[in-house]
């Protein structure tokens, strides 16, 4: 097949090439630190953050 | 006739690719009906592009004019294509993604990162260091290795079970503060090995891992590995990258166990408990964290956020036809895409107005936190309480750090919004408004703090 016989890219096919910039892939882990109870002495009082990354505040408050 | 041009001609000499571009061929796995084949731009960036615009840019050598290009496309394709279309191709398709030579310098992050995405990034080890230890470790993904420590894995969790040492443990936690330290940093240490997991997993398979930071994501403080090259690899290689991180959690619980048993220290087995913890979290695929890529490239469509709108359109309002994120999606990947959003969707609406709703009560709980620690801790640094004045510090920064968060996502919104729409992410308009809510909220939270 010669070349004037091949069916011509039309203007719509052209005008809808695709083209994206892929998102970046940053693999992530939180190091709020699930489950790590973060404790402060307060005489006989302790702070803990029983702090995952999805409840860091949720779960904040004094035991003892 | 040719749609009108929205960009100047690139120049009048033949186009050539920006030195370090490079042409990696299909993206294998893809979810799109017409498989789109993968350009590394310069800055390590990766751009999909139809199977015509990459053909055409294997040609752009800067030797050959747009006609002789033209040719050699029309006869490799069977279309004719002439020297006017290859210059509106490569003027209006390939010149924004700044893959050319002589268009402006790729070392700036582009205009369109997510305003709810990883900021406050900053590395900790470099990339050449990530890849030489990436490359010590890659024996660790040998199937059999793996089989191995797999088996050894389900070994430990039965001892651990059975002889319940870890609730006595976890009990005997709150009283030493020495202790505490201790699980906080084996903690962390497991969430770098965590990436060198991802980062080994990728060299594994072929591809080069970028570098080991932290930064905030969403509200919470996170480590990340640039796994930006592992688009290069196969959906099987993919997989692998996006496990490699459990895999290594899995193996450095084996090891601290190990540990456990040379020395008898109890904090090393409540470590190795919490590694469970975090491979389950690591699964959960609605944020970006390791589940939400393994949905991704089992779909094999690299950004699921960015198809809620068009296959909710299509689902809900019928808009089929006309639904380009719709219609260019193979079935098997648009029924795994629907599946994610129909979970993600509501859980992800219900947690926004969670966090609304309670954005006041939080900030106050959070503030209190900060004046007693702070309060604390000056004391503490006095009497030189090594352990408790850290404890205190990590306590802070860890209660902190979601604020920080907050507020440098609040500001970025609003340099966003006071530039122009053209800079904007399309679609971007919801988050603007859900940013703008939560802003003002926070603002009305710190506000009410002020006054008492």
């Amino acid at each position: 097949m010669s070349f004037q016989d091949q069916a011509a890219f039309t203007a719509a096919e052209l005008d809808s090439q695709h083209t994206a910039e892929l998102p970046a892939r940053d693999l992530m882990i939180g190091i709020s630190i699930l489950g790590l109870p973060l404790v402060s002495l307060d005489g006989l009082a302790v702070n803990v953050n029983t702090a995952g990354p999805n409840w860091l505040f949720g779960s904040v408050g004094k035991v003892g | 006739m040719l749609p009108p041009s929205t960009s100047g001609p690139v120049s009048q000499s033949p186009p050539a690719l920006a030195d370090g571009t490079e042409l990696l061929g299909k993206y294998e796995g893809s979810g799109r009906v017409e498989a789109p084949f993968l350009v590394r731009r310069a800055d390590g960036r990766m751009l999909e592009l139809s199977p015509l615009l990459y053909t055409v840019a294997r040609y752009l050598d800067g030797r050959r004019s747009v006609d002789d290009i033209a040719s050699v496309v029309s006869a490799e394709t069977g279309r004719r294509l002439s020297g006017e279309n290859v210059a509106y191709l490569v003027t209006e398709k390939l010149n924004p993604l700044r893959v050319l030579r002589g268009t402006p310098s790729t070392e700036e992050r582009p205009a369109g990162a997510p305003i709810l995405g990883l900021h406050l990034r900053f590395g900790v080890v470099p990339k050449g260091a990530v890849r030489f230890i990436a490359g010590l470790l890659r024996p660790l993904f040998v199937p059999v290795v793996v089989l191995l420590m797999l088996v050894a894995l389900a070994a430990t969790d039965t001892w651990l079970v059975l002889a319940g040492r870890v609730g006595a443990s976890t009990s005997q936690l709150l009283y030493r503060p020495g202790w505490l330290l201790a699980v906080a940093g084996l903690t962390l240490v497991g969430g770098a090995f965590h990436e060198l997991g991802h980062a080994t997993a990728s060299r594994y398979g072929g591809a080069q891992p970028g570098a080991i930071g932290a930064g905030v994501y969403l509200l919470w403080p996170v480590f990340y590995n640039d796994l930006n090259d592992s688009y290069r690899l196969g959906r099987a290689g993919r997989l692998r990258a996006d496990l490699g991180g459990v895999y290594f959690n899995a193996v450095y619980a084996v090891m601290l166990f190990a540990l456990y048993g040379a020395t008898g220290y109890r904090p090393l087995l409540l470590v190795a408990a919490l590694q469970h913890f975090v491979i389950l979290q690591q699964f959960l695929p609605f944020v970006r964290l390791d589940g939400y890529y393994v949905v991704s490239d089992l779909a094999g469509v690299p950004d699921l956020f960015g198809r809620i709108r068009p296959l909710l359109a299509a689902v809900f309002l019928g808009r089929h036809a006309t639904n380009s994120g719709w219609r260019d999606l193979r079935p098997r990947a648009r029924s795994i895409v629907t599946a994610w959003i129909l979970l993600t969707v509501p859980l992800l609406g219900a947690g926004v107005v969670f966090l609304i709703i309670s954005t006041p009560h939080l900030l106050t709980i959070g503030a209190g936190v900060v004046r007693a620690d702070w309060r604390l801790l000056i004391p503490a640094v006095r009497s030189h309480h090594v352990v408790t004045a850290t404890l205190l510090a990590v306590q802070l920064l860890a209660v902190s750090l979601p604020v920080l968060g907050v507020s440098s996502a609040l500001i970025r919104a609003l340099l966003r919004l006071g530039s122009s729409a053209d800079a904007r992410p399309p679609g971007s308009a919801p988050v603007f408004g859900l940013g703008a809510l939560i802003a003002i909220l926070f603002v009305v939270g710190l506000g009410s703090l002020a006054v008492r």
